[in-house]
């Protein structure tokens, strides 16, 4: 076993320094690189923190979507590949049409899915939600 | 010179940096400008532009109609290119028919294609001093003068660029749509989803979703298809001119509208809907009033959504020139993760869509 602090701590201290400490002390041209490196770390953690459960939360919305019984226990990498099969299934259907692009299930699926996609990529897109 | 020349000296004919072909520049600026002398007394590389290199120039001219102390950019090719962007004597005669059309742009000058002087084709055109990153043209109020007159300029300018039709002299070569727009760019933009990493199917929900909702009938007239703000400079008295001309094609007018307004080109700044600057009314009104077309915000809407598709459809090819490892970097990595606050907005704006039906 690892001695502690965790990864996660190690990235939080570490973003928490680079904003801190080295931005103020970047010349002006570096500055945005260094904006993008505190975003890509952000970014880092919370799929360390949240990435694990919304693979499971985003396999469920789709077999719950399509009928099927969900296959218990799935590792991580088949629980991805099940993942991108569905949502190839989804895509396939939705552009062939086979499936009602007015179907309220199907636009709530679609909804949510992206809405836990943003949960790690950019919570702030949530809050800025319907602001008009 | 000969062209066996295998020294650092570039060879006729062959590429090399604008610092090592100035002499040739010098000789061509005094051609084209019928001067006596041209002198090139300041020559620095601009930022940004991977697929194009941008150099600010300033040339002393001797004698001839533009004696004088001139302040210049010439634009040429850089290493990368993409398929879909305009080749530089293209762009330089969109840059023409706009500036002759009454769009506020960089006068364009001359073209170049000499491969004896730089290697590859150039162009000069005026330099406009000013600022047009987003960001900053968004939070601080002392860039573009008064807001109102700014959105009216950039309105009246549209305008101008959207008054040239297919079959307008000197640009043939431009792409055109067909008949319906609408339709051509969902095509479009499913052959990219088709050559992404993986599935979207949000994206195809949105595509389905134009497909199914497109407009009964579209104009056609040139538009700028980058049309937003970060692509137009502004000093602080206002419009200084609109930047960014490689992806120019015949279109629907409104896909210009819609990018314009689009809620990921404003920055952050959402309450001010035409292009975080401010409200839609100003911008809206003074594009109708120079080019005598109406602008409808339930078609407005719906080239909203077909903007956000379009920039997931970039977002994804940008971040996959990353992945792929043929041009790793932290922009185009991050550029990657943008699809999904696209694809939110995409559902937000189709129910808006279908209410106001």
């Amino acid at each position: 076993m690892y001695d502690q602090p965790r990864g996660n701590d190690l990235l939080a201290i570490a973003r928490e320094t680079l904003i801190d400490e080295v931005l103020p002390a970047l010349p002006e041209d570096k500055r945005y690189a260094g904006l993008m490196v505190a975003n890509a770390m952000a970014i880092a953690a919370r799929e360390a923190e949240l990435g694990p459960e919304a693979w499971r939360v985003e396999y469920r919305l789709l077999c719950g979507y399509f009928q099927e019984a969900e296959e218990p226990g799935l590792e991580q990498a088949a629980l991805a590949s099940r993942v991108r099969e569905l949502n190839a299934r989804l895509a396939g259907e939705i552009r062939a049409e086979t499936v009602s692009l007015e179907e309220g299930r199907l636009r709530q699926v679609l909804d949510e899915i992206t809405r836990m996609k943003l949960r790690v990529s950019n919570p702030r897109a949530l809050k800025a939600e319907g602001q008009e | 010179m000969t062209t066996s020349d295998s020294t650092t000296s570039a060879r006729p004919g062959t590429a090399r940096s604008v610092e090592e072909a100035k002499g040739a520049l010098e000789c061509f600026i005094a051609r084209e400008s019928r001067c006596r002398k041209a002198t090139i007394t300041g020559l620095v590389r601009l930022s940004g532009g991977a697929i194009q290199e941008n150099w600010a120039l300033d040339v002393l001219i001797e004698g001839g109609p533009r004696a004088g102390v001139q302040q210049w950019v010439l634009r040429t090719d850089a290493q990368s290119t993409v398929a879909e962007s305009l080749t530089r004597p293209q762009e330089f005669a969109v840059l023409k028919a706009v500036h002759e059309a009454g769009a506020r742009v960089p006068e364009p000058l001359w073209l170049c294609r000499d491969r004896e002087v730089l290697g590859k084709d150039f162009y000069l055109m005026q330099r406009v001093a000013g600022v047009a990153a987003g960001h900053r043209v968004v939070k601080d109020p002392g860039l573009g003068g008064d807001r109102v007159r700014l959105l009216e300029d950039l309105g009246e300018s549209l305008a101008h660029l959207h008054s040239l039709t297919p079959g307008h002299p000197g640009l043939e070569f431009l792409m055109h749509p067909g008949t319906a727009p609408a339709l051509t760019c969902v095509a479009d933009y499913r052959r990219h989803l088709d050559a992404a990493r993986d599935p979207h199917p949000v994206l195809e929900w949105g595509l389905a979703f134009c497909e199914r909702h497109g407009p009964a009938e579209e104009a056609v007239t040139l538009i700028h298809r980058d049309f937003r703000t970060g692509n137009y400079m502004v000093d602080g008295e206002g419009l200084a001119g609109i930047l960014d001309w490689e992806f120019t094609a015949f279109g629907d007018p409104l896909e210009d509208i819609g990018w314009f307004c689009a809620k990921c080109w404003c920055f952050g700044q959402y309450a001010r809907g035409a292009g975080g600057i401010g409200p839609r009314g100003h911008f809206y009104r003074a594009y109708e009033r120079v080019s005598g077309r109406g602008v409808d915000p339930h078609w407005v809407t719906y080239w909203e959504i077909m903007a956000h598709l379009r920039w997931a459809v970039i977002a994804l090819q940008q971040g996959e020139r990353h992945l792929s490892g043929e041009e790793p970097s932290l922009e185009l990595a991050l550029t990657g993760r943008i699809p999904a606050g696209l694809e939110l907005e995409t559902l937000r704006l189709a129910r808006l869509f279908e209410e106001g039906r």
